[in-house]
Parts: C-alpha cells; structure tokens; sequence
C-alpha cells in the first residue's frame, strides 16, 4: 500500500459568501509528483494557502505526515517539513541571492547560532551549504548580488532553492512555470526531477500542460471549487467531466514533451 | 580639545546612538515617532537615580537603558498591533505622554526641569557611541539581524520561512527603547540639566530623519544619517541667517536624489567591488 504524505479531507473554504473550496478531498502520495490544474479561479492558490496555514478552512482537515494540521500556525508548519513558493515571485528585495537563500534555513537554525555574526562563519552559519546549493543548481553569483537585478527565470528558480533550503518533505509549488520561456521551462522540469529525486514529494500549481505532462505523474484537477479529477496523469485525456469542463478539447492536454 | 569642537562631537556622540535606537526598529519595518519620550525616560531615570540614590554613572546608565527597554517591551505589544501611518501616530501619542508626564509632575521637577549631580566627558559618550555602533552592525550581521529584514520586506513570507515575526518585532521595539534610553542618560550626565521641553516632538522627527535620509537597508545609514544631520547645520554656520534654509533645501534634495537613504545594499555593493576589485563568487 502506498503511503501520503498528504491527506486532505472535505476541505472547504468561503470568502464573504463565496464558496472558493468546496469539500476537496484527495491525497499525495510520498515521493510522488503531484499536479493541481483547474481554470483561473478554480481555488487552486487558496487550497495551497489553507495548506500552507494562511488560510483556515471552514471544514475539514488537512492531514500531513498522517497528523491533523489544525491548530498549527502558518510559522511552524515549515518546521514540520512543508515548504513552499509562491505565484507572484515573493522573494525580499532588499536581501541579496545568499541571504535571500539562507532565510529559507531559519527553520532548521538552532538558537544560540542566530545570534553568530554569519560573515565570519562560512561553514557552521549554513552560508556554505547555501552557495552549494545555489551552484549545485546552476546559479553562480557575485557576491551581495540583489535580487531585483536577476532575470525572471533565475529569480523564479531562486525562490525554488529557499523552499528547499528548509529541507522539506513536501514542497508546495505554485506556477513555477509561470512567464518562463521554453527553455527556462525545460529547465525548470529537468531541476524540478533532480528536487524529486532527492527524495522531495512535489506538488505544484500549473497551467503549462506540456510542462505538467513531462513533469508529474499524479494529477488533481479542480474547476470552481470543487475536484472534478485525481487519479495518473495518464488518464486525465480519457476524462469526460474534465475535458468538458476545463480544457475544452483533448487537444489541449496533449501537449508535447517539448 | 576645543570646548565647541568637544560639545559638537559629544552631540554626534548622543545622536548616533539616538539613531541606532530608531533604525533597529526601523530595520523590522516600524517607524518609530516617539523617540523623545523613550530618551526622556532614560534621561529622567539617571537624574533621579543619581540625584535621589547618589548611584554611579555606568549604573545610572545601566538602569536608564533597562527602564527605557522595559517600558518599550510592555507598551510594545498594544503598539506593534498598529501598522504603518497608525504605528507612526501611536508611538508619537506615547512620547506626548510621557512629555505630559514630566510636566504634571513635582517630583520630576515639572516645567521648570532638573539639574544632575553627576557630569561625564565627551569621551564617555564617544566610547559608548562606538559600543552601540558596534552593536548595531553585529545585530544586523546575524540571522536574528536578516530575519529582522525579512520581516521589514515581506512579513507574511518571512512567517512562512518560520521567522517569529512578533518575537522579531517586539525585541526590536524593546533594543530601540533601551537604546534611546540610553542615549537620554547620556544627555542628563553630558549636559547636567534636563527640562521636559527639550524631548519634543523635533527631536522624534530629526531622529527618524536621521534614519530615513541615512537609509535603512544597513547598519551604515543610522551613522551617516546622524552624523550628517549633526554636522552640516554646524558647518553651515558660517552662513548664519540662512543655514536653516540651506539645510532644509539639502534635505529635500537628499529626498529626491536618494530616495532610499543615502548608503543602500546595492551602493555598498558597488564601493565594495570597486575597493577590492572582487568579482569571485559569492
């Protein structure tokens, strides 16, 4: 039997009468690349944000690691092993590349060792394992470079990194794919499968179907509020309900591997 | 020494450390108006300690820093609920309070102000300054200091990265007040007479002008900032009738030119790479 490292159970969530979630319920399974697609506005973001605990849901429970998450503020949850990204790219704009990096550390630091000056200690104060990480994923920088002067596509795969940085278990990606070019999206898939490989489950928000296709292998699909699929993302082009509801026309999940 | 070159350095002494006191919470992201009433605090409180208890002048200054630091943490929390102009509005009430304070009070001395028993030497003040500005750049250079930034850039991210952003902003408010306490228990030894008039609402705005013209981004703008705005109206005195004119039209200028202060990250960046030539990585 396979094991979740996620459950969701009836999850619902309503802003000011609108019902944006209503009773999701599915699970990922560890080690597993998870997709969740569905039109613009069909809850995908605040499902993310009631499971990164931005949001509480009205009803039902999030389950991780086979615990209830209710009553666990949004701060402790990155110490529990969830970790994630965000649509528009969030990262502190007057932190350079390095510290942007090893904020994303903060949860694993113990107490005395916040209080280390971090320019003299490369290697105790994590400095060392954040610029490993960041060229062992092909970002090379000068130093105190901030982030605003980067491109798009590295300061997307930069926010990336920080979410790893807290070594999570589940990462909660949403768009990574968003505004990259092929290329960087080619990119970002090949570094995506590296992130799996190390062990990471993966589940990430996307509308770039040939992306998700080339990248996961389970796929929820949801469509104003509630799930209409969740099953192998093989499967998603023999669905009726979602091929009516969301994408139209089976030409559109196709997508190449590009 | 000069006894106007010693007067002049003893003030940039006191400033200095005025303006670490409003950047450390300037740098969590809260503006703090009230930074007269919290030096009006540590400068009453080495008054009375040294006038009432005849205490020496490291405890007086000990104590003025830890009351200054102990009422900020206590009205630290209705505070930190207020965000942004509110903030501004709250922490400048409170100064207004204490400055009500001292004047309805007897025992403080009221309007008419107090004298102190104890007198300290410009150098005193120097060597504490050069502390708190060591202390400052230490803070800053911890994680304790990048979260406090995180939390000033984008506090719901730096929640989710696992920053206790309250914790973060709570010691900062209450190492600001203890700072600014401080640096009044310098003010009441150097100068030897403290009146409630003096911690007005001049003194809170030019202390956050300090920080905002010197730039918040690291522990060089409170120093700049502060020394900056102690030495020009002093240079400028050779022009007498107009130095207040001509250093309003510099701060105005300083305003529209660097809008982020005048040392950010990425200016730094640039001094450092141009002094050492290092384009390694990382």
């Amino acid at each position: 039997m396979s094991e979740f490292i996620l459950k969701l159970s009836n999850i619902s969530k309503s802003f000011g009468g609108v019902k944006v979630l209503e009773n999701v319920s599915f699970d990922v399974e560890k080690g597993s690349r998870h997709a969740l697609i569905g039109p613009n506005g069909a809850g995908k973001t605040t499902l993310f944000n009631v499971i990164s605990g931005i949001h509480d849901p009205e009803k039902g429970t999030v389950y991780f690691k086979g615990k209830d998450l209710r009553g666990v503020p949004s701060r402790k949850r990155i110490h529990k092993g969830l970790s994630r990204s965000f649509q528009n790219i969030r990262l502190m704009p007057h932190l350079s590349v390095l510290e942007n990096v090893m904020l994303g550390q903060h949860s694993r630091i113990d107490f005395v060792d916040m209080f280390k000056p971090l320019d003299f200690l490369s290697k105790s104060s994590g400095k060392g394992e954040a610029i490993e990480t960041l060229k062992s994923f092909g970002i090379d920088l000068h130093k105190g470079q901030t982030v605003s002067s980067l491109p798009y596509g590295i300061r997307k795969k930069i926010e990336v990194v920080r979410a790893l940085m807290a070594k999570p278990s589940l990462l909660l990606l949403d768009e990574p794919a968003a505004g990259l070019n092929t290329a960087e999206t080619k990119k970002l898939r090949d570094f995506l499968k590296e992130v799996s490989r190390r062990g990471i489950t993966l589940l990430l928000v996307d509308h770039d179907m040939p992306f998700v296709n080339s990248l996961c292998n389970q796929v929820s699909v949801m469509n104003f509020g509630q799930l209409i699929y969740d099953g192998p993302i093989s499967e998603l082009k023999n669905d009726r309900k979602v091929l009516e509801a969301y994408l139209g026309s089976e030409n559109n999940l196709e997508g190449s591997n590009a | 020494m000069s006894g106007y070159l010693s007067g002049v350095l003893a003030i940039l002494g006191i400033n200095v450390i005025f303006a670490y006191s409003i950047y450390i919470t300037a740098a969590t992201g809260q503006l703090n108006l009230g930074g007269a009433g919290f030096q009006a605090i540590g400068a009453y409180a080495c008054a009375i300690l040294s006038n009432e208890l005849g205490l020496p002048i490291y405890l007086t200054l000990i104590f003025s820093a830890i009351l200054g630091g102990a009422i900020s943490f206590l009205i630290a929390f209705p505070v930190l609920r207020t965000k942004g102009v509110y903030m501004v509005l709250a922490t400048f009430a409170i100064a207004e309070i204490v400055a009500g304070i001292i004047l309805n009070s007897d025992f403080l001395g009221g309007p008419t102000g107090m004298i102190v028993n104890n007198y300290i030497e410009t150098e005193v003040v120097l060597v504490v300054a050069i502390i708190v500005v060591f202390l400052g750049f230490y803070i800053m250079s911890t994680r304790i200091g990048l979260a406090m930034r995180a939390v000033h850039d984008d506090e719901a991210v730096a929640d989710l990265m696992g920053v206790n952003k309250r914790a973060i902003q709570v010691s900062a408010f209450t190492i600001g007040g203890s700072i600014a306490g401080l640096s009044g228990g310098l003010y009441a030894l150097y100068f030897g007479f403290i009146e409630a008039q003096y911690f007005n609402a001049n003194i809170s705005i030019f202390v956050l002008l300090y920080v905002l013209i010197g730039g918040t981004q690291t522990a060089w703008g409170p120093l700049l900032g502060a020394s900056f705005f102690t030495l020009i109206p002093e240079a400028l005195r050779i022009g007498d009738d107009w130095r207040f004119f001509i250093f309003g039209v510099i701060i105005v200028a300083m305003m529209i030119l660097r809008p982020e202060g005048i040392v950010t990250r990425d200016a730094l960046d640039r001094v450092w790479s141009k002094l050492f030539s290092r384009k390694s990585n990382v």
